[in-house]
């Protein structure tokens, strides 16, 4: 660990108020306090703490004659090929993700169709918005919504066996049947309500 | 270009804040904070290769909710207390039944108070976590209960040793 190294990462600072915390200011077992917010504050430094970013000048080479290139910039020197389509490219154009390399181009592919699962910020649960329709109108009694919520319920559930799922929870599809099947019992509930009253309405006329 | 979906394992310790239901997810390569609100989910990575550091955080929320529980159940039982005795001070017959069901209402409520002060304090302390990236401090969702926290801790140290590689150990974090 060099004092460059130290100057560079800045020191390390509390969570909470961003005061620098100090030498040993944290460790692993025993717990410490932030000398301002008096925080208790217990935790590990690793590795890459350590770590002086990487030096991009320094990277990025000129091709010499016989050298491979990059795809997207000719002049530079390939630094390695694009783990998704194969092209080589420099290190303006490796856009790192966990342990891939990617180039700009299959980046924004994947961003704009969801392919890479690395990349998905947020996710819309088609058959759980399904169940919570078929669900919540008949826990709370509101039977006049039950054709509207039943009809959702079963769109949502249907829509839902061709639409993304959960990254961590994979494809559920029990919760779409009981959307649908729940979906379905709010339509009849309703018909049988309407028939009912119009029975009985009819009945007390004689 | 199309990959597969990276295989989760759940780490132990839910925790719920204003964003949702939080709950943190092991990947090969990476932590993933998942942050749900039932209909939809949003999700954070940290690669093991860019955590700097883990930290837990000591709060007294555990306290908070349990003086707030601890007190709505008490007014509730006050209340319940006082319309049961008005109930049976008062002779007539129809203010028995017209003051028993509010007993019977605000005697359930005590209840259900209470209950959630005991399961508040016996989950133990709370805490909140915070990883170090190059970008910054950023607050986890969960876990939010010390002991969950703590072995949360332990298995990510491990991972993220296994990673990068041990500490410089003999010197301190650079002021």
């Amino acid at each position: 660990m060099s004092t460059t190294a130290q100057v560079e990462n800045g020191s390390l600072t509390c969570p909470v108020c961003r005061t620098p915390l100090g030498p040993y200011g944290l460790d692993a077992v025993q717990e410490a306090r932030c000398p301002s917010c008096r925080t208790s504050l217990r935790g590990q430094v690793f590795a890459a703490w350590w770590t002086l970013p990487e030096k991009f000048e320094s990277k990025l080479d000129r091709a010499q004659e016989g050298e491979a290139v990059c795809f997207f910039h000719p002049s530079n020197r390939a630094a390695l090929a694009c783990d998704a389509c194969g092209r080589f490219i420099c290190t303006i154009c490796d856009l790192p993700l966990g342990a891939r390399h990617l180039c700009p181009v299959c980046l924004s592919k994947g961003l704009g169709k969801e392919k890479l699962p690395e990349i998905i910020s947020r996710r819309f649960l088609w058959a759980r918005t399904g169940l919570a329709f078929g669900f919540l109108p008949i826990v709370f009694l509101v039977w006049p919504v039950w054709v509207i919520s039943g009809g959702t319920a079963v769109i949502l559930a249907i829509i839902s066996w061709w639409r993304p799922v959960s990254l961590v929870r994979g494809r559920q599809r029990w919760t779409a049947i009981l959307a649908i099947v729940l979906g379905i019992l709010q339509i009849a509930g309703w018909f049988g309500f309407i028939i009912l009253i119009s029975y009985s309405k009819s009945h007390s006329g004689k | 270009m199309s990959t597969p979906t990276p295989v989760y394992r759940k780490l132990r310790g839910g925790g719920f804040s204003w964003k949702g239901h939080g709950r943190l997810w092991r990947a090969e390569d990476h932590l993933l904070e998942v942050t749900s609100i039932y209909i939809s989910e949003s999700y954070r990575r940290f690669f093991f290769q860019d955590v700097r550091a883990f930290v837990i955080q000591r709060t007294n929320l555990r306290a908070i909710w349990a003086a707030i529980f601890g007190g709505v159940g008490v007014v509730c039982a006050l209340i319940a207390s006082g319309t049961w005795w008005a109930g049976i001070a008062n002779s007539s017959e129809d203010w028995h039944i017209a003051l028993y069901i509010p007993t019977a209402l605000f005697g359930l409520a005590a209840l259900v108070f209470f209950v959630l002060c005991v399961i508040n304090l016996s989950l133990g302390q709370t805490c909140r976590c915070h990883v170090l990236t190059s970008t910054g401090w950023h607050a986890l969702s969960a876990p939010t209960r010390l002991g969950k926290a703590n072995r949360t801790q332990t298995e990510i140290v491990s991972i993220v040793q296994a990673a990068q590689g041990p500490a410089p150990t003999a010197a301190p974090p650079p002021l």
